[in-house]
């Protein structure tokens, strides 16, 4: 059974198309990822989904209802935990989620037994009572993401959850995410965060420009971008952009990308290039400080697809 | 509905914990309140407003015997002015800078001829600048009197004109006739009309300063409280809580009007603490009438709540609101007659102030404190209120609805 199914959704602003005409749709019980880099489109296509924003054209359907002609139904199926951590400052981490709980139509003792439930879940029970505005930034992202658990969603959407989090927290918070799938949560998560998307999803939309170029499992994925290496040169100093030229002459080379001190170029055939490369640099004067084979993942398969890392 | 009064009532508790806001919208009016009212209290006193004024007629004419006579030595002006006769202009300017009359009437030799006959001429008046508010009432009364008398000797002298030139009268009878129309300016005593709030009634109080200024402050105060809860709308949207409300399961037009009636929350508390402080720690008198005073707090609210969403819906940031805001908030509170009673005004600015909402809810709370009014009395300000806070709230919403059809 499908909770998600987009047909031909779009959104533009004004002339830039924002999200162009697409179509994917989401099982029951699955981690759907969409990954891309900044301005890809995830957030629009989120914000179609979650009945923020109205697509210019076409449409979509959550758990069978239109986000477009039922969209208060949607919102009910659905829980939204947003990119920015969209919380009152001022008012403690319990009283937060009161306020989100009464917006869903819960109250009374369905609302306390909720509140506790989700504060449990995201281990912030003992620090309940504290405002929100002397959290770390990793505590206000796990409340940020309860408050999307209250309304006990068929469909958890999260926009880019662990921007800015640190380690430790990020692993805390998708660990949390897995274990709420295994509860048979569905989840439809976005990040340019090749890792997150790898770590946790079982089928992932690659999107770049308003369009999904790949659509897959990870496996599927990776058999798209064959047997190519990713080979990286960090250098001491800088690299001049005519180096690019050049290595792209090379037979074997598909992609070549310099970010400053750093020549990164995706092959067939990575170690039988590795002296013309080399050689290439060295006549220009640069030094290289170290060399790494990175074997195919979803980072190559982005380079590959558009020619551009999910940095950029 | 329950969702409307729920966001209402989280925006106010989020406001009552920021420090900044006590400050800004309760703290501030109260210490203005006392200040003012401590310093500004002799201009008003505890005795009946007199302005001292001493007068040099060097004319001695029939003009200058009605502006003395019939209008400054009136029954209903007699009651504020206190008019002494000097024969010597250099006096005058001494007893003035001394402090001896708050103002100083000089009136021209020949003045009246000079009027009659077309040509220019003024009065002069002399101000001490420690009793200006006092001066202002001699300056208002003359200068009404004086465009009076202006306008109708320009009609005369056109008249006189086109007559002549129309051969329709002999030139030797116009100076006959001109000094017979002139003469109908004695009429026009009557058409000089000063009011002044503590001459109504019998019963009427007194001002006290601390009075007027809990009034005055209070209801300049209600829309910097106003401007803060509408700028929690931009606050959100920044921080993103308004765009998790639109994803939630309830009507749009909810989320605004939660928004709104967290304003009036807001703004309703403010008054409401500020009335209270008023007449516990200052002992301002707020009128005997409680359902006058609610109506005139909850239309004075609702007005000023509309006025701040109206303004609001012209802007595109809470820094806008939080710059703009108080400058609104310091022009209606002046023109308004928060700052300086509206009977200082000159007449044109007299009338700017009639399309303020201070001066209508000032009016109203003076009505309650100083004139012993009732409900009834107060009906006609509630009502010119609340149909300000229909424009106002229809003007903000419709704009507020045209953006966001632009940004879907």
């Amino acid at each position: 059974m499908n909770i998600v199914e987009t047909q031909n959704l779009t959104k533009f602003y004004d002339k830039n198309k924002a999200v162009d005409n697409i179509n994917f749709f989401i099982k029951k019980g699955e981690i759907f990822g969409l990954l891309g880099p900044n301005g890809a489109g995830k957030t629009t296509t989120v914000s179609m989904l979650s009945c923020l924003i109205k697509p210019t054209s076409g449409d979509a359907t959550i758990c069978g209802f239109s986000i477009l002609k039922d969209s208060l139904e949607v919102k009910k199926r659905i829980g939204v935990v947003p990119q920015e951590i969209a919380l009152y400052g001022t008012l403690s981490a319990r009283e937060n989620l009161i306020f989100w709980g009464q917006m869903y139509g819960l109250y009374g003792k369905n609302l306390k037994r909720k509140v506790d439930e989700v504060l449990e879940i995201v281990s912030l029970k003992d620090r309940q009572n504290e405002l929100i505005k002397k959290y770390s930034g990793g505590m206000k992202r796990r409340i940020n993401i309860a408050v999307g658990l209250l309304a006990s969603p068929e469909l958890l959407i999260l926009d880019e959850p662990t921007v800015g989090v640190d380690p430790q927290s990020r692993i805390n918070i998708l660990e949390t995410l897995k274990n709420l799938n295994n509860n048979g949560l569905t989840i439809l998560y976005t990040s340019h965060y090749m890792e997150e998307v790898e770590f946790l999803c079982h089928t992932i939309a690659i999107m770049d420009l308003g369009k999904i170029i790949a659509l897959g499992s990870l496996n599927e994925l990776r058999i798209l971008v064959g047997e190519k290496d990713k080979i990286i040169f960090s250098t001491i100093n800088d690299i001049k952009e005519d180096i690019k030229d050049r290595v792209s002459k090379i037979e074997e080379v598909d992609k070549v990308n310099i970010f400053n001190k750093s020549l990164e170029i995706l092959t067939l055939k990575g170690r039988k290039i590795l002296p013309e490369v080399t050689k290439i640099l060295w006549d220009e004067g640069i030094r290289i400080k170290s060399v790494e084979i990175k074997e195919p993942d979803l980072e190559t398969l982005f380079l590959s697809l558009t020619g551009k890392t999910l940095r950029d | 509905m329950k969702k409307i009064f729920l966001i209402g009532f989280k925006d106010l508790k989020i406001r009552s914990r920021d420090f900044n806001a006590f400050i800004g919208i309760l703290l501030m009016p109260l210490i203005l309140i006392f200040m003012l009212g401590i310093v500004f209290q002799p201009l008003w006193t505890s005795k009946p407003f007199i302005v001292d004024t001493a007068v040099v007629d060097l004319d001695n004419d029939y003009i200058s015997d009605i502006l003395i006579k019939d209008v400054l030595k009136s029954q209903e002006l007699s009651k504020i002015v206190n008019l002494v006769f000097l024969n010597d202009e250099n006096e005058l300017r001494e007893s003035i800078s001394k402090g001896k009359y708050a103002a100083g009437i000089i009136i021209n030799k020949d003045f009246t001829k000079n009027i009659i006959s077309g040509k220019d001429d003024k009065i002069i008046i002399l101000a001490d600048p420690e009793q200006a508010i006092k001066a202002s009432v001699i300056k208002n009364i003359v200068d009404t009197f004086t465009l009076e008398v202006l306008k109708r000797s320009v009609v005369i002298d056109i008249t006189a004109k086109i007559l002549l030139k129309e051969s329709l009268i002999k030139k030797e009878d116009i100076n006959y006739l001109t000094n017979e129309w002139s003469k109908e300016i004695e009429n026009l005593k009557s058409k000089i009309e000063i009011k002044f709030l503590n001459e109504k009634s019998e019963e009427s109080r007194t001002i006290v300063a601390m009075d007027y200024y809990a009034v005055g402050m209070g209801v300049m105060y209600l829309l910097f409280a106003a401007n803060n809860g509408t700028e929690s709308i931009f606050e959100e949207k920044r921080k993103g809580t308004y765009q998790r409300l639109f994803i939630m399961p309830l009507k749009k037009n909810y989320i605004f009007l939660g928004k709104i009636f967290g304003v009036f929350l807001l703004t309703i508390t403010q008054f409401i603490l500020i009335i209270l402080i008023t007449k516990f720690a200052y002992k301002v008198n707020w009128g005997n009438s409680f359902y006058g005073l609610v109506v005139m707090v909850l239309s004075s609210v609702l007005c000023f709540s509309g006025l701040s969403i109206f303004l609001a819906s012209l802007m595109k940031s809470e820094g806008q609101i939080a710059s703009i805001g108080p400058a609104v908030s310091l022009i209606l509170g002046f023109t308004g007659g928060g700052m300086f009673p509206v009977f200082t005004f000159p007449p044109w600015l007299n009338t700017i102030s009639k399309f303020t909402p201070n001066r209508w809810a000032i009016d109203g709370f003076f009505k309650l404190m100083f004139d012993k009014g009732n409900l009834i009395d107060i009906l006609p300000y509630a009502s010119i209120l609340f149909l300000m806070t229909i424009i106002f709230y229809l003007t903000g919403l419709t704009i507020f609805r045209l953006k966001e059809k632009r940004n879907d």
